[in-house]
């Protein structure tokens, strides 16, 4: 890869397969987070209450899931001690969102699969026509970049804050428009 | 504190920058996505306000990808010392207490001398 010179094909399938699998922890970790976080304001059904499912959007799932989609990224930090560009980390982080997101919107399309096959189609297009988590975790991906460059954790905390609050707006606007 | 170095940000501009575009393109054709999806599920949706939103969206993706290729193309990425020397222990000055790093002489701040 000429644009990412110190990049390994095993770099990129470690961000894309923790990406995948981040997926699952994510879905346990929000639901997880909601009821012991906020039990008053979790209804018995998720169906019932607009404002519980608008604080599910809007603050739970950013937080939870940017925390988790770079979990490839921890690893290549933590274990292979990679020196990478910064530009390399968000790249990384991209390939963690993309695993993140093919994941996530199978899991929506089966999830509107009763409606039939062509509303699951036209779901699971839609979803991959808004990169969000790809842009979301480059963001995270150049906080670690940061984070290993300089060995002071507050940049990678100031970069997932960032795209803590851009998760969130997107999912504000999404859920007001419908 | 120190600041990063300018232009740090230019290599995520340019990574970011093709999916600016990609969600540009998303939100262009969100209303016909949109109105697939609810004909298939037979409700109702107000299509004036989903346009209209998206258009918004669409607007705001290609300004924000320009403004990306300006910054990610233009001007010099920081050497990678630049941002490295950032990880080096910070001392305070003894006089005005500006947070330096360990290898300067005179202080940003006051402009005395540090001693050693």
């Amino acid at each position: 890869m000429v644009a990412f010179p110190s990049l390994k094909p095993r770099h990129v399938l470690i961000a894309f397969g923790f990406g995948a699998l981040s997926t699952l922890l994510a879905s346990w970790g929000e639901i997880g987070l909601a009821f012991n976080a906020f039990p008053l304001l979790m209804p018995n059904s998720m169906d019932e209450s607009t404002w519980a499912m608008i604080l599910l959007a809007v603050v739970i799932a950013p937080f939870v899931e940017e925390l988790a989609k770079p979990l490839g990224l921890y690893f290549i930090h933590s274990e292979e001690k990679a020196d990478l560009e910064l530009k390399e980390w968000a790249f990384l982080g991209a390939m963690a969102g993309l695993g993140f997101a093919v994941v996530e919107n199978l899991m929506y399309a089966f999830g509107v699969i009763d409606f039939g096959t062509e509303t699951s189609i036209w779901l699971l297009g839609l979803r991959f026509l808004l990169p969000l988590h790809m842009i979301a975790s480059a963001i995270s991906g150049y906080g670690i970049g940061l984070w290993v460059k300089t060995g002071k954790a507050k940049y990678f905390v100031a970069c997932i804050a960032v795209s803590m609050l851009l998760h969130g707006a997107f999912n504000l606007a999404a859920t007001l428009v419908g | 504190m120190m600041a990063l170095p300018k232009g740090t940000f230019k290599g995520l501009a340019r990574v970011i920058l093709p999916f600016s575009f990609w969600m540009a393109a998303g939100w262009y054709a969100y209303p016909y996505m949109i109105e697939k999806i609810s004909d298939s599920m037979n409700e109702v949706i107000d299509m004036a306000e989903v346009e209209l939103f998206s258009t918004i969206m669409v607007v705001f993706c290609i300004i924000a990808g320009i403004g990306l290729a300006i910054y990610g193309f233009t001007g010099q990425d920081p050497k990678d010392a630049d941002i490295k020397i950032l990880g080096k222990p910070e001392l305070l000055c003894p006089y005005c207490g500006k947070a330096l790093t360990i290898d300067v002489t005179k202080c940003a701040g006051c402009g005395k001398s540090i001693p050693k």
